[in-house]
């Protein structure tokens, strides 16, 4: 009798040891999966408060330099760091559509000045509209029709706007 | 005894598990509906806004009145009304000019716009009104404002009046 009681006694401690190592083991990927989760989660939150939209192109037939106006149209603010090299943009028609350099010393190139900064932190807030300058190696001709394209820094949510002439 | 150890073991067990479960569920649920709130917040400020250009007059060659009546289902507040984007594209003795303007309502500078009055179908509005330095009051669906623009140069031909809300609803007008 006591024998049993010893053994299944035994027994029981042994499930809970077993039961606690497996539910530490458990516990601890679960923690792995959930912070996994929660990055996912977190990017696409990122992504979808991210948002530009191109409202205006301009430019003239002969003129080398383009003007395009690009709204912040997310929920949220996008950093003064984040605003020029880690954008991209595009330009240019048929063969010759491609990537313009950000604040290169020779054409081409692109910059911007935030045309509506009315708090004056120099972040692209939303509503703020971004005034981006692209000066080419060519003149445009007229007749033709231009592509841009504007990327912000987290490579989704682009815009593309045509400039005819 | 050993029966009641079963049992007891048993229940640690279980209630380990169910704690997890929860643990993973609350995060999961929580993280999820935090997303899906942000997301249809987006979409829903965007679907509600709207504006459309209602006409455009030009009293002198550099003078602009635009009509812009807001059509959406939201107010704009006037705070908001500073980061509307007003851009004119024009013929100008032969050749095409565009330009991003500046708002200024105190109309000293060079080129820019202004609000210059709020109506409600053709009165004073009723809600809301907006001060003259745009510091509060709303644009109530309905309402029109009339927005005045001056340019350096001469208006010589036909052009473009681009206006855009603050969420970015465009609203295009002909400056005949």
């Amino acid at each position: 009798m006591s024998t049993t009681v010893i053994a299944e006694g035994i027994v029981a401690i042994s499930i809970i040891i077993a039961s606690s190592m497996m539910a530490a083991s458990l516990t601890s990927s679960f923690q792995l999966m959930n912070q996994k989760y929660v990055d996912v989660v977190s990017s696409y939150e990122e992504r979808i408060s991210v948002a530009t939209e191109i409202i205006m192109v301009s430019g003239e037939s002969g003129g080398n330099s383009v003007k395009v106006w690009i709204k912040n149209v997310g929920i949220k603010g996008i950093d003064e760091g984040l605003i020029g090299e880690p954008s991209l943009l595009f330009f240019g028609n048929g063969s010759g559509y491609g990537l313009i350099p950000y604040n290169s010393s020779t054409p081409p190139s692109w910059n911007y000045t935030i045309a509506n900064d009315l708090d004056g932190d120099g972040n692209w807030d939303p509503f703020e509209t971004l005034e981006v300058t692209i000066t080419l190696d060519y003149n445009l001709e007229g007749g033709e029709e231009y592509k841009v394209t504007f990327y912000p820094y987290t490579g989704r949510n682009g815009d593309t706007e045509v400039l005819s002439l | 005894m050993g029966s009641f150890g079963l049992v007891v073991a048993s229940i640690v067990l279980l209630g380990v598990l169910c704690l997890m479960t929860f643990t993973v569920n609350e995060t999961v649920l929580t993280s999820s509906y935090s997303l899906l709130r942000k997301y249809l917040s987006v979409g829903e400020a965007v679907g509600r806004e709207e504006i459309r250009i209602e006409g455009v007059s030009k009293p002198d060659t550099m003078i602009l009145y635009v009509n812009v009546t807001n059509s959406g289902r939201d107010e704009i507040e006037a705070e908001e009304i500073r980061y509307m984007d007003v851009m004119v594209k024009y013929e100008s003795n032969g050749s095409v000019v565009s330009k991003w303007l500046t708002l200024d309502q105190d109309e000293t500078s060079s080129e820019g716009w202004a609000v210059e009055s709020v109506a409600l179908g053709g009165g004073e509005e009723l809600f809301n009104p907006i001060a003259p330095d745009l510091s509060r009051g709303c644009l109530d669906p309905g309402e029109t404002m009339t927005l005045k623009l001056w340019v350096e140069d001469e208006i010589t031909g036909s052009g473009q009046v681009l206006v855009v809300s603050p969420r970015g609803c465009k609203a295009y007008g002909v400056i005949g």
